[in-house]
């Protein structure tokens, strides 16, 4: 099944989560979406920021796969989708892009993205274990 | 605030009332961003007929503002351009709509509206050119040409 697969990610994890994501549905969306529609597809934007994790949801469904692109740099989180096609009058393009700036806990190595077969992309990212940890005080003596 | 609560279907009430009173890039606006929304699909979009050339889009997700008309001969451009700062950064969405309009379209009266449902309509009559007839001559056996008088009358383009 042809899916999104992020660079970030270790495929052992992302396959068990495509999993539980995708259960027994038999196409991917695209093969059933329809792409003569007018739709935006950032519109539906959920965004989850806890103690444990930090995660994005939009609906790309009217996006295929390969017209979507999805960039860590640093912090900095960025989305993008462009669709462009011929059509018999003339020409249509949409697009989007969100730029989305991950808070400092979230442990960059871990990023990991999924589109499930309704076209929902999901980005997901764990927070740093806690990593504190006390300082001594040493006291001089003053002569 | 009502945005943290969950939406399982249209506002009622009070939020329904004040809903009502904006207009659609205001309310389509704030529904988008606050709720699972479904931006309505978009079907039939071109009528090409006799009598004139017609195209719809749903703008709904645009301010008027933000959308853009332009007619470079024959060649429609509808351009949209969205951008909004967000609580964790940006989110930018556009489109770009080109129709090469048929050569009997009246490029002279073509008309934009948008609803306030934010359905944009692209009017332009026909120049009714392409019902012109004209006679033909014959060419008779003894070798000089006899012209008839023509059939029907040629129409003028305009009105």
């Amino acid at each position: 099944m042809l899916m999104l697969r992020s660079p970030f990610s270790d495929s052992n994890v992302l396959d068990h989560f495509l999993d539980e994501i995708t259960g027994s549905v038999q196409f991917p969306y695209w093969r059933n979406a329809d792409h003569n529609s007018f739709n935006f597809s950032d519109n539906i934007g959920e965004i989850v920021n806890d103690e444990s994790k930090f995660s994005v949801q939009l609906d790309v469904s009217h996006f295929k796969p390969e017209d979507l692109k999805i960039e860590l740099d640093g912090r900095e989180l960025k989305i993008e989708g462009i669709q462009e096609k011929k059509s018999e009058h003339g020409y249509s393009k949409r697009s989007f892009s969100k730029m989305i700036l991950l808070p400092e806990d979230v442990d960059l190595t871990s990023v990991k993205s999924a589109i499930s077969n309704e076209g929902k992309l999901q980005i997901e990212a764990p927070k740093k274990t806690n990593s504190s940890r006390s300082i001594p005080i040493n006291f001089v003596a003053k002569h | 605030m009502s945005s943290l609560c969950p939406y399982t279907g249209r506002p009622t009430g009070l939020f329904r009332d004040f809903e009502d009173m904006m207009p659609y890039w205001a309310q389509r606006h704030s529904m988008l961003n606050n709720f699972n929304n479904i931006v309505p699909q978009q079907l039939n979009e071109v009528e090409n007929t006799a009598q004139k050339f017609c195209v719809k889009l749903d703008v709904a997700a645009f301010k008027p503002e933000e959308l853009k008309v332009n007619l470079e001969g024959h060649v429609l451009t509808i351009e949209g351009h969205h951008e909004v700062k967000t609580e964790h950064g940006f989110s930018k969405r556009s489109f770009t709509r080109q129709f090469t309009l048929p050569k009997d379209v009246d490029l002279a009266h073509i008309h934009t509206v948008i609803n306030k449902e934010g359905q944009m309509t692209i009017d332009a009559p026909k120049t009714g050119s392409n019902t012109t007839v004209r006679a033909l001559p014959i060419h008779t056996s003894a070798g000089h040409a006899v012209t008839q008088k023509p059939s029907s009358t040629t129409t003028t383009g305009k009105h």
